[in-house]
């Protein structure tokens, strides 16, 4: 159905609609969300090009500990499942390009 | 010594600066003491201590054996020693033989010691022991003592231990689970997509609706949402009841009439009434309209409605239904537009928010008077049937309670119709046509040469009689029909001479009606008989008749000169008891007892209601003398149709003129 209702996009359009970030899920209040999306897309076009991933999620997982508090937990991925307890109202789950973008404090 | 000095004297106490601790002193002076002036107070008397107690007798005389005579035994020294105070000490004297018993026994244990310790040295010395002798010299130093030394502890009180925790409470926690793949990122990135331009199409749409109206339009919808409050139902409500309130204010005095005004005259007067005017109902919207019908509402005793219309063929408009209260003589209730003039309109006796209404073009109409919409919740069409002339009467019929809710209506164009209410219609039956009859006696040879049927003007149901009802026509005539039979007619009354206008049976009685006519007669008619009994007439055509609600043989007629007529067969069988004008320059076309109050309301060809109070004289009720106290419902009602049949009686004597 939703194949159905989508358009065919070209490569370039396709690229310009994922260079930003689409939040899936997020539990905090809209200033922190601007925020956290903020500090993790710039931690992610940091690395994307070394594709160090695990670079990325310590950098994220750092700079919202300081400004947040600890402790954050940050995961980052082309393809994974979790299933997490996270403190309530501190929880950020996104899509940045090809990559899944979790972080949520506990 | 002092003390016993200061103690005689309350001078010397008050300047004895040993005693500070009383600020006030209250001397008590023994009964014996002397009264001594200040003089002799300041006197001093010297004294002199001496050691000789003054209170030894120096005069103590004893027998002397050895001289054979009393001689007098002066006190030596020893008789002026006063012990005070002694005490035994434990101390010794040195010298005393006690004491030296004492040095000498401890000087022995001394020594005694001494050897011991000395012997003891010697055994550890036999026994190559070095240390114990270094320790015993440490000891005999003045150290602890090896052998004669105690130890002593003293244990303090434990405190005994508590356990004592705090715990917070956990910031609340939330699970959360998912998965991430490639075609879950692209779908999603591609959902936003197609709803970020849907989103933008609609927001196209929305300009190119708005920009005709040059954004004006939404702004207007921006005020009438901003203004809501004063539009509300809310709103419409409290200005209702402040809108009675004011009138109410406005018009005490007609409201104090209405509830307590009596005509003190009546007393005076026999067999003759008045009418105190109370309010004219009218609106702007009803000024060039004639009122056409009138009817109260059968469970609001202050509620009627008032139908509009006009009864010239040649200046016909719209009509209305305004339904008006008591309570709000101001305005309306609730108003009711119809496309053609209303001629008749009737309330359902049970579901009484049900209004019928016949009009003018022939349709007949349902409206839900709670409903404010204003359009009828059934509506006969020329599909389901409808009379093609104007529609002069409808009733409705509550006889069989489980069947659909029905009303008869009657039209000029001759038939009388019973309109079901069904589920999603108004199904037409037809029950009656009203075939002309050529009056047998008067010219029997004479056919008429078209066949087509009389117009019916008006008709009425009988109470007692279920299947009973009689319709007056155009032509002057009455036919007594049956719902049973429609071919024919049960019996025709002729007596009137134009249009029969209105016929309405009695209310006690089963077969007295009246009628009312164009002729400027009303009839009152026995339907057992085909003459009528009696006959009044009101120079005027009689638009109207109408028996009261509380007596059998009061009935108010009124007439196209503006005079309202009421009668009162008990009291006066051939004059009204009470004749009164009460419009100017107009013709009073219906009237209508309220069911409760002593009023009645009469319509007029302006579009105005009047309302009138019945003096007492009016509404004597005429009880059959000789019972005492109050009659109950049914009896009074079995009263009422004797003084009706005593009426007849009396009546039928009198053969009326053939």
């Amino acid at each position: 159905m939703l194949a159905a209702q989508t358009p065919e996009l070209s490569d370039a359009e396709y690229r310009k609609l994922v260079s930003k970030p689409v939040v899936k899920s997020a539990d905090m209040s809209p200033e922190m969300s601007s925020e956290a999306i903020e500090v993790m897309t710039m931690a992610v076009d940091k690395f994307i090009n070394v594709k160090n991933y695990e670079a990325a999620a310590q950098l994220i997982k750092n700079s919202l500990d300081k400004k947040f508090g600890a402790s954050w937990h940050c995961a980052i991925g082309e393809g994974f499942g979790f299933e997490i307890t996270y403190q309530k109202r501190n929880m950020i789950y996104m899509y940045y390009g090809q990559l899944g973008v979790l972080a949520y404090k506990c | 010594m002092r003390g016993s000095i200061g103690g005689g004297n309350p001078l010397n106490a008050l300047e004895d600066e040993d005693l500070y601790q009383e600020p006030v002193r209250q001397i008590i002076k023994p009964l014996n003491q002397l009264d001594l002036s200040e003089a002799e107070l300041r006197e001093e008397h010297t004294r002199v201590l001496t050691a000789t107690d003054p209170n030894v007798p120096n005069n103590v005389t004893k027998y002397n054996y050895k001289d054979r005579m009393y001689k007098i035994d002066p006190p030596g020294p020893g008789d002026h020693l006063a012990v005070h105070f002694s005490m035994d000490g434990c101390l010794l004297f040195r010298e005393l033989d006690e004491a030296k018993q004492q040095l000498a026994y401890m000087e022995k244990k001394r020594e005694e010691e001494e050897e011991a310790k000395r012997a003891a040295a010697a055994a550890a010395a036999e026994a190559g022991e070095e240390e114990p002798e270094a320790d015993g010299g440490a000891g005999g130093k003045g150290g602890k003592n090896q052998f004669n030394y105690s130890e002593r502890a003293a244990q303090t009180f434990t405190n005994p231990m508590r356990d004592r925790g705090v715990a917070t409470e956990p910031p609340p926690m939330v699970n959360f689970s998912s998965t991430i793949a490639q075609w879950e990122i692209y779908d999603h990135y591609m959902q936003e997509y197609a709803a970020s331009q849907q989103e933008a199409e609609h927001e196209a749409a929305r300009r190119g609706i708005r920009r005709p109206d040059g954004g004006g339009g939404g702004r207007g919808r921006g005020r009438g949402g901003g203004d809501d409050t004063v539009h509300s139902a809310k709103m419409g409500g409290v200005l209702k009841m402040l809108e009675r309130m004011a009138n109410q204010n406005a018009e005490d005095e007609i409201f104090q009439d209405f509830k307590y005004w009596e005509d003190a005259s009546d007393q005076f007067r026999e067999g003759e009434g008045s009418l105190l005017p109370l309010w004219r109902f009218s609106t702007e919207r009803t000024k060039k309209k004639q009122v056409t019908a009138l009817c109260w509402n059968p469970r609001y005793p202050d509620l009627f409605a008032v139908g509009y219309g006009s009864y010239d063929f040649l200046r016909q408009g719209s009509g209305l239904v305004a339904c008006f209260s008591l309570k709000n003589t101001g305005s309306p209730e609730y108003t009711l537009a119809t496309e053609s003039g209303v001629m008749c309109l009737d309330f359902h006796p049970l579901h009484h928010s049900l209004l019928a209404v016949g009009c003018y073009d022939g349709t007949v109409m349902v409206f839900d008077v709670r409903q404010r919409r204003g359009a009828p919740i059934y509506s006969s069409s020329i599909k389901t049937g409808k009379h093609t002339d104007p529609v002069w009467q409808v009733h409705w019929q509550c006889d069989e309670q489980p069947k659909e809710l029905n009303f008869y209506s009657v039209s000029s164009d001759g038939r009388v119709a019973n309109w079901i209410m069904s589920k999603n219609e108004l199904k037409m039956e037809p029950v009656m046509q009203l075939k002309l009859v050529g009056g047998a006696r008067e010219e029997p040879e004479v056919r008429h040469p078209l066949n087509g049927l009389a117009g019916g003007c008006c008709f009425d149901f009988n109470r007692h009689a279920e299947h009973l009802f009689i319709v007056g026509t155009e032509e002057g005539r009455v036919h007594k029909c049956s719902k049973a039979y429609s071919g024919q007619y049960l019996q025709t009354y002729e007596g009137h001479n134009m249009a029969v206008y209105a016929l309405r049976w009695n209310p006690f009685h089963p077969r007295v009606f009246l009628s009312c006519s164009a002729d400027w007669t009303v009839k009152l008619w026995d339907h057992a008989l085909p003459q009528p009994v009696m006959s009044f007439d009101l120079g005027n055509a009689v638009g109207d008749v109408c028996w009261s609600p509380y007596s059998a043989t009061v009935f108010a007629a009124v007439t196209s000169d503006g005079k309202v007529h009421v009668f009162d067969l008990a009291q006066n069988k051939h004059e009204p008891i009470c004749e009164q004008k009460v419009v100017k320059r107009s013709r009073l076309t219906h009237v209508c007892f309220n069911l409760r109050d002593p009023i009645i309301i009469v319509g007029d060809d302006r579009g105005g209601v009047n309302s009138l109070k019945l003096s007492p004289n009016l509404r004597k009720v005429h009880e059959p003398a000789g019972e005492d106290g109050k009659l109950s419902a049914r009896a009074s009602a079995q009263a009422q149709a004797d003084n009706m049949e005593k009426l007849l009686q009396v009546a039928d004597t009198k053969p009326t003129p053939a």
